[in-house]
């Protein structure tokens, strides 16, 4: 008992600091960073080897379609092999990267290179091939007039230049990038964004520093996330499955209605296989029908009931026993008309002189001013509570949740 | 009299039931038309939308489903006839809501598109669900496609044939405006989504929890709210105003919910007033009572 | 915002540990939602009829759901001394072992765990409106003298308390989504307002040190008050264009 409260205390109060100093902690490290207005820059560079042919040089330049991206391969959910994009930033040297330049459209063939329809004379390196620029396929040959990318697959990175960056300033001062050096370009306004090299322009203002990792692993962190909730609807299902498989093996008294969990999860799992197909497709048409007309008719129900529930509410609590109840009764009936086109119907004979004596406009002002007054006032306690009870989570006071007595 | 009147205080859920729905069920039979006055949140709303820069887009989260249909349908309609008619780029998005939002959403911007010509991938795009909120809506304002790989038909979103919107999608600054249309809007968005503040954020909510969110608008972190069936009808109103008969309002809900949920309204009024007449009258007669019961002094 | 955010933290810490060495000064006021607690168990025991628990829809991310599962442990723990069945109804898959763990400790705190086999943790439905109206079916079905509604709540909340209306239950809400209070003001008996929700835990359990957050909290909202004094005068006297800005008027030519 007592290991399993520490091992509680722990894992919260580190997963607790974590998103703490996610948002704490700047993206580059203090302290070394430097801080200046750009002048120039120089573009990364790298080389990336396939098999026994020599290192194809690549630059970081150069506008849309012949600036090279870097694909990292990757599996999707189902195992299935991906190419994922990447920035130069999240590769060293050894990263098997494949590398794409384009795509582009070929105006002109001859003597083993092309030329774009942009003018531009390009050839084959050794360990290069031809891809169409649509499916990514290998073609044997470019063929005019078509739209191609230019790909080196699965090569190993030999070298890595980060690049360099002119400071603007008496100094001239330039700061060569590392490795693990990122460009954050400063707003004056809110937080910097973080930029590659190339997209930089004279006159931005940028910090460049070694990265603290925290927001670059920001995302991971929402992913996390993400695979617990979605695992806990799996856990869920099973659960449910489990507990009516049960029910159906003993028999007790209204087992039948175990079966329509059976059948509506059916019924669920082939309507969501058939959302994803193009509309006027039977399957669509099936999903479309589960969804909008049988389970919209049926929660639409559920909520309409609300509006019987809410009258005999109203009509059982809103009576008028004090001045404080005759005066929110007031208020109530003032913002309720001057919600519906009666509010405007029953004042507007006022003209635009005493506009602000319309029904809707008094509602408006009550919303707008002893409405908003009273919430802040809400808000307030309710941010405080949230952070009181925050807190006593996250260092493990609050006993009842995380054991102990 | 008074006994008659006493007798409103305890009136029967059965006739407030039958009350409640004859009021909102004869304006469907007998069709009725109502004057609206437009509020200044709605028109906040349509304007910073309709100020969307060339290469921009209009993003909207629809997290609701069949359960505030009644409120978030014609909102979210209104919205996209705008962009549609207005040929402004939108991507839809949900975020821990029910499977069935996306699918929802696409069945009217499917209708939408055929009413005005559009096209799935150029004019919008509807990426799925995602969950992990509030990290997630974060991660959707840094980088859109690495939150969303594929669009809702499984497309990746970095093909550029199919999904050529996507491509100049990347994070919340290609943003115009940002929308975000359930039951009650997640106030995380104005946090998360953009640090710096500078998307404008739209909320279109119920009519129910609206009051919640109007200290927001006031500072200025909301640019503009649809308010429920009303606000809804209001959008409308101005689309009509703004562009005449290329609004085809033939099968637009907005409008057409506002009269019973008017009269649904005045039966509460009325229900309210005439329990508490009862309450009063039984009191009287109460004190009738005892003073008639009390022995003489 | 950080340095609020680290100067309000601090606050709640220092009263922290100031109830610690000292706890006969700490203080909170009575709220009536919590102090029916007690009552409303004991009337379920009375009769011999279960209780039902309903935490809120949000799962643990929420931090309303981290208050109502404070109020679970307590309800959990009245309810083995008393020997009530407890039945608790969620629509998040992921809060199913959570509260189970909850419950269970609560039980052998008090040394009854084998009221865990007595009570039950249902995970009804994903969708919110169907919970509420299987938690209502239930609450009918079962003889339900009690409900407790602790947590984030949506449009459901008055179905739920609408079918613990219909039912005859005594009910006790307690909700931070300050839109839906009305509607359980409405229909159950004591309702916990938005702050006292977080002071739950703490008022149940009275332990100084939880005691000593709640008062932290008073003195956050006393800084934030007086930020706010401060901004008010502020810029009546300096705001620009304000007709009784002295400063404007001196420098303006």
């Amino acid at each position: 008992m007592k290991s399993r409260r520490a091992i509680t205390v722990g894992l919260t109060f580190v997963a607790g600091l974590y998103f703490i100093l996610d948002f704490i902690v700047p993206p580059t490290l203090p302290g070394v960073s430097v801080r200046g207005v750009v002048s120039t820059t120089t573009p990364a560079t790298f080389s990336v080897k396939s098999g026994a042919f020599p290192p194809i040089p690549y630059e970081m330049a150069g506008q849309g379609a012949l600036r090279p991206q870097i694909l990292l391969a990757q599996r999707d959910i189902l195992g299935a092999p991906k190419l994922t994009t990447a920035t130069l930033r999240q590769v060293g040297v050894g990263s098997i990267v494949t590398v794409r330049l384009g795509p582009i459209t070929i105006r002109t063939v001859s003597n083993g290179g092309v030329t774009t329809t942009e003018g531009k004379r390009l050839t084959l390196f050794q360990g290069q091939k031809w891809v169409d620029g649509t499916s990514n396929l290998p073609v044997a040959e470019p063929i005019v007039g078509h739209s191609l990318s230019i790909e080196q697959t699965g090569g190993k990175v030999a070298t890595l230049d980060p690049g360099e960056v002119k400071f603007a300033g008496p100094e001239l001062r330039t700061v060569h990038l590392k490795s693990n050096s990122i460009v954050i370009k400063l707003a004056r306004h809110g937080n910097g964004t973080e930029m590659q090299l190339d997209d930089l322009k004279t006159g931005d203002t940028v910090q460049i520093g070694p990265n603290t990792y925290f927001a670059d692993n920001r995302d991971t962190a929402a992913q996390f996330n993400l695979v617990i909730t979605t695992m806990a609807f799996g856990i869920g299902l099973l659960s449910l499955g489990m507990y009516h498989s049960k029910i159906l093996i003993k028999r007790p008294s209204g087992w039948y209605l175990s079966v329509f969990f059976f059948v509506s999860v059916g019924l669920g799992f082939l309507a969501g296989l058939g959302k994803y197909q193009d509309p006027g497709t039977t399957s669509r048409a099936f999903s479309d029908f589960i969804v909008l007309r049988v389970i919209a008719s049926v929660t639409s129900a559920i909520f309409s009931l609300l509006a019987f529930y809410m009258a005999s509410a109203a009509y059982r609590a809103f009576r008028v026993r004090t001045w404080e109840a005759a005066l929110m009764m007031g208020s109530a009936v003032i913002v309720m008309l001057g919600q519906t086109p009666f509010g405007s119907y029953l004042t507007s004979w006022m003209g635009e002189r005493y506009s602000d004596f319309w029904l809707p406009n008094i509602a408006g002002w009550i919303l707008r001013v002893p409405n908003t007054a009273v919430f802040r006032g809400l808000i307030f306690g309710l941010m405080m509570g949230a952070i009181a009870t925050a807190l006593r989570y996250w260092l493990s006071m609050e006993r009842a949740v995380s054991g102990g007595d | 009299m008074l006994e008659l009147l006493a007798r409103m205080d305890q009136v029967s859920r059965r006739t407030i039931y039958l009350l409640l729905f004859l009021a909102a069920g004869l304006p469907f039979i007998v069709p009725t038309r109502l004057p609206l006055h437009i509020w200044k949140e709605t028109r906040n709303a349509y304007d910073v939308t309709s100020r969307t820069e060339k290469g921009k887009v209009v993003a909207i989260c629809s997290n609701w489903v069949s359960g505030s249909q009644g409120e978030n349908w014609p909102q979210y309609e209104a919205v996209v006839a705008q962009c549609m008619i207005s040929h402004i780029p939108f991507i839809v998005f949900a975020v821990d809501a029910d499977p069935m939002a996306p699918q929802m959403a696409e069945v009217i911007n499917e209708r939408q598109a055929k009413r005005y010509g559009r096209l799935y991938g150029t004019d919008w795009v509807n990426l799925g669900l995602t969950r992990g909120a509030p990290l997630t809506m974060g991660a959707i304002g840094r980088n859109v496609k690495a939150v969303f790989q594929t669009d809702f038909r499984n497309v990746s979103t970095q093909d550029s044939q199919k999904l050529p919107l996507m491509q100049q999608v990347h994070d919340v600054r290609d943003f115009s405006c940002f929308w975000s249309i359930e039951y009650a809007p997640l106030l995380d968005w104005v946090v998360f989504l953009d640090p710096s503040s500078r998307v404008p954020i739209i909320f279109a909510c119920a009519g129910m929890v609206s009051s919640g969110y109007y200290p927001y608008m006031s500072s200025g972190q909301l640019k503009g709210m649809i308010v429920g069936t009303r606000g809804a009808a209001e959008y409308e109103n101005i689309l009509r105003e703004k562009f005449g008969k290329r609004f085809d309002d033939s099968e637009m809900r907005g409008q057409k919910l506002m009269v019973p949920l008017a009269f649904g309204h005045l039966v509460i009024i009325f229900l309210v007033i005439a329990g508490n007449v009862g309450m009063h009258a039984k009191r009287k007669l109460n004190a009738r009572a005892n003073q008639s019961v009390r022995p003489p002094s | 915002m950080l340095l609020l955010m680290l100067v309000l933290s601090t606050l709640v810490l220092w009263k922290i540990a100031q109830a610690k060495l000292h706890p006969e000064k700490v203080y909170i006021r009575k709220i009536q939602g919590l102090a029916a607690i007690d009552e409303a168990i004991g009337r379920a025991a009375e009769l011999g009829k279960p209780v039902l628990f309903n935490a809120g829809i949000e799962d643990f991310t929420n931090i309303q759901s981290l208050a109502a599962l404070g109020v679970l442990g307590h309800v959990a723990k009245k309810c083995a001394v008393f020997g009530t069945e407890m039945i608790l109804t969620t629509n998040k898959p992921i809060m199913v072992p959570i509260c189970e763990d909850v419950m269970r400790t609560a039980f052998e705190s008090v040394g009854h765990p084998e009221m865990m086999n007595r009570c039950s943790v249902q995970f009804i439905s994903t969708a919110n409106d169907l919970t509420a109206l299987g938690t209502a079916a239930i609450m009918k079905d079962r003889n339900v003298a009690s409900a407790f509604l602790f947590g984030s709540y949506d449009y459901t909340s008055l179905l739920y308390s609408e079918g613990g209306q219909l039912a005859g239950c005594m009910q006790i809400a307690g909700t931070g989504d300050y839109y839906q209070i009305p509607f359980f003001i409405a229909s159950c008996d004591y309702v916990v307002m938005v702050e006292e929700l977080f002071a739950c835990s703490s008022y149940l359990s009275r332990e100084p040190v939880m005691l000593g957050s709640v008062a932290g909290q008073d003195y956050g909202k006393l800084v934030l008050l007086s930020l706010i004094a401060m901004g008010v005068i502020t810029s009546t006297l300096f705001g620009q264009g304000n007709p009784i800005n002295g400063f404007e008027r001196l420098f303006t030519f």
